[in-house]
């Protein structure tokens, strides 16, 4: 293998793999970087076995081969490197790198040691837009379980449809759920369920007007826009039915100042039990009553404006979950809404036409 | 570096190669036997056939790709845990330090495949250590059909008495295993598994190997001489593990040798003159890490079975041969008799079981000796025995 790229190339290049590489591994050559050199140009691959991710940039390709090349060392060597054309060649199992008077070798490993990259047909898949599924990923993910009690929770539920798609992700005590419209090039419809990690490497490698390319192959989703790719395996089983957790019949309905609304909770949660983070929320027509009590500790209460006229009612929530939902709520207004203080609230933006609905479940209140 | 060869078990090799071809290897399977006759080898073997490309009746071909990567325990879908020490540390941090500890040990095992079935480190199978396995398992094969999960020495799932938590994790794994994964978990005593784990695995019974073939085996992969090999053959009892464990390591002696004379010392304090020699033993003893005990009195019931087969006229059947000038001069000297000495074998069996428990090893010694010394040294009155 031979070839002459450019120091901005190359570091570019290894910047978008190494962080898919695992910092600590059973498995020494996923420490490093798959080299391919072809007629139009390197691939890169990196690989933690859960995502894998390639790309492709342009170089002089004199002679073609591979090889696995330490990642991290190769990346920090590059950032070093003066702004000057690299020459980067193998001789049996090191690579060299020449760049102006600097010179390295470093050792490799052979490139058949290093994991197959699964085969992804692109052509039968989905397109999306970077934007949408960044949206997605950014609006739902925060809400995957991070216990390893129930592990197909630990994963984010994509619905692939005919013209739309959606992604889902709860712990069981708050959920968020999220569609956007989506062009599928006939592929059937398919449910996937995605490690966030995978999700999170989709999000920093695509940009939002990039036109991305989704397909399934087996074990494996594949996501490519131009020459970059990722793939990841899937979770294995079937995501439970949220679908039925979600109240249809809420009839109260209250819309909030999302930022009132934040900084009252916050102000709550200080005083709020370390181990329930139990607030009490009590709607009257037109304000809100936050209130907490901690035994040990104290008391306190707040109260804001609100668009709320139906009867009074009282509701516990964790002030955690309700923050983060909040955190991602697009609008500056948000309307809650629910039924009875042991039903789920459902929280969703207001003035945006968004297929966008968190919910959170509640907490009883004692007295 | 590759896995070494694994020897002997043909015909559970061909039934289970027929089994595959079949498709009818069950998904959970427990291999039980005696410590070091190649129990996880043969997981592994048997992972490496179920990934094959091109498996026939004989076996997995050892050509393609998935075999080789197996081979080196460098494939993808291959998970092979194995007790280690206890890292400092709680939560999700020690479950990454296990699977830190867990990378080092592979890293060891792919460079020195060949390894003695001994350690005198205290290990275990935690619960950080099958909550790694959980999450691994949920995922999807990388290359395979179905990943695999060798876990050895499964009986440490209970590190010690009373904590059954990562035995009981594994349960549910068990019983629905997610996808097409398949465990195979070996253990040399079987006994202390969870019986709810038992009985979610299909047991496959490893015997000992031929003494021949294990010294062959030595001669050949440690170039040891033809004696010493016999000799560690036999002490073995049909254990290349064991085996390996007797042979000399440079000019020290090996680690099962030095445990094996050990044994001797504690069953020659109980029968010594003075009634101190039990305290004397026990201060060589640390204050904790009772478990380390239990290969210790595994070897004294060995010497203490060896003292009643001469006692009883039976000398030839001695599993340590080369000690029987000593032995017969023990039993003339003291006049052991067998029934004492069976009884004897029962008070061991008990101090094991209290090492099992996590009791101070000081104490569990100087109790054992005394208790020995009780046994088989009753008092004498006017040279009347009493």
């Amino acid at each position: 293998m031979n070839f002459t790229i450019t120091r901005q190339n190359l570091h570019s290049g290894l910047a978008a793999v190494s962080a898919s590489i695992p910092s600590k591994t059973t498995l020494p050559v996923l420490s490093n970087i798959l080299f391919e050199a072809k007629e139009d140009g390197v691939w890169m691959s990196g690989t933690d076995l859960d995502v894998a991710v390639r790309v492709k940039v342009p170089a002089d390709v004199k002679e073609a081969g591979s090889l696995t090349a330490p990642g991290k060392k190769l990346v920090e060597i590059t950032r070093e490197l003066p702004d000057q054309p690299v020459e980067v060649a193998t001789r049996n199992e090191q690579i060299e790198l020449k760049c102006g008077r600097s010179h390295f070798k470093l050792n490799g490993l052979p490139a058949e040691e290093f994991p197959t990259l699964p085969e992804v047909d692109f052509s039968e898949g989905w397109t999306v837009t970077g934007k949408d599924v960044n949206g997605l990923i950014h609006r739902t993910a925060f809400a995957v379980s991070t216990e390893e009690s129930r592990p197909i929770l630990n994963g984010v539920l994509w619905e692939l449809r005919d013209g739309s798609m959606r992604m889902v992700a709860t712990n069981g005590h708050r959920l968020a759920r999220m569609g956007v419209p989506a062009e599928s090039k006939g592929a059937p419809s398919a449910d996937f369920i995605v490690p966030p990690g995978a999700l999170q490497q989709v999000q920093r490698l695509f940009k939002d007007d990039d036109s991305l390319e989704v397909a399934r192959s087996g074990n494996h989703l594949g996501f490519r826009a131009g020459s970059t790719e990722v793939y990841t395996r899937l979770i294995e089983g079937t995501y439970p039915n949220y679908d039925q957790v979600i109240p249809r019949d809420n009839d109260k309905m209250a819309t909030i100042d999302k930022k009132a609304l934040e900084s009252a909770v916050r102000r709550m949660a200080v005083v709020a039990s370390d181990q329930t983070h139990r607030i009490r929320m009590k709607f009257e027509p037109g304000r809100v009553h936050l209130n907490v009590m901690t035994p040990d500790l104290g008391e306190g209460h707040d109260e804001i404006e609100v668009g709320y006229d139906g009867e009074e009612l009282e509701i516990g929530f964790n002030a955690n979950y309700l923050l983060e939902v909040l955190r991602y709520m697009p609008t500056d207004e948000v309307q809650v809404a629910f039924k009875a203080p042991e039903r789920a609230a459902t929280i969703e933006p207001v003035g945006e036409e968004l297929d966008y609905l968190c919910l959170v479940m509640p907490l009883r209140l004692l007295d | 570096m590759s896995l070494h060869q694994l020897v002997g078990h043909g015909d559970i090799r061909a039934a289970l190669a027929r089994a595959n071809m079949r498709s009818s290897l069950p998904s959970a399977l427990l291999i039980h036997g005696p410590r070091g006759v190649g129990k996880q080898r043969l997981a592994l073997w048997i992972a490496q056939l179920v990934m094959c490309e091109h498996p026939t009746d004989e076996g997995p071909c050892s050509a393609c790709t998935a075999c080789r990567m197996t081979l080196a325990v460098e494939h993808p879908d291959l998970h092979w845990y194995f007790p280690v020490p206890r890292p400092k540390g709680a939560g999700q941090r020690l479950v990454d330090a296990l699977e830190e500890a867990r990378g080092q040990g592979l890293l060891e095992r792919r460079n020195t495949p060949l390894r003695p079935s001994y350690t005198e480190e205290l290990r275990g199978l935690y619960l950080g250590t099958v909550q790694n396995i959980r999450r691994r398992a949920h995922l999807r094969p990388t290359m395979a059909e179905g990943q695999v999960f060798v876990i050895g020495d499964a009986e440490l799932l209970i590190p010690q008495e009373s904590s059954p938590e990562a035995a009981n994790a594994l349960l549910k794994l068990l019983e629905e295993p997610p996808g097409a994964a398949r465990f195979i978990l070996t253990s040399s005593e079987s006994g202390r598994l969870l019986p709810t784990i038992r009985s979610r695995t299909i047991p496959l019974h490893l015997s000992s190997l031929p003494t021949g073939q294990v010294a062959t085996f030595l001669q050949e992969h440690r170039g040891a001489a033809a004696d010493v090999a016999t000799w560690a053959a036999k002490l073995s009892q049909g254990s290349i593990g064991r085996a390996l464990a007797f042979l000399p390591d440079g000019d020290e002696m090996g680690q099962l040798e030095a445990l094996r004379r050990k044994a001797f010392s504690l069953v020659s304090a109980a029968l010594a003159e003075g009634p101190t020699g039990g305290y004397t033993a026990a201060l060589a003893f640390p204050a904790s890490g009772a478990r380390g005990l239990v290969d210790l009195f595994a070897f004294m019931e060995e010497w203490l079975r060896d003292l009643g087969a001469v006692a009883a006229g039976a000398g030839q059947s001695v599993f340590n041969e080369d000690a029987r000038p000593k032995l017969d001069e023990i039993v003339s000297r003291t006049g052991l008799r067998a029934p004492d000495i069976a009884l004897a074998m029962s008070q061991v069996e008990e101090a094991r079981q209290l090492a099992l428990g996590n009791v101070n090893p000081q104490l569990i010694v100087s109790g054992l000796v005394r208790r020995l010394r009780k046994t088989l040294v009753p008092k004498r009155m006017g040279g009347v025995r009493t």
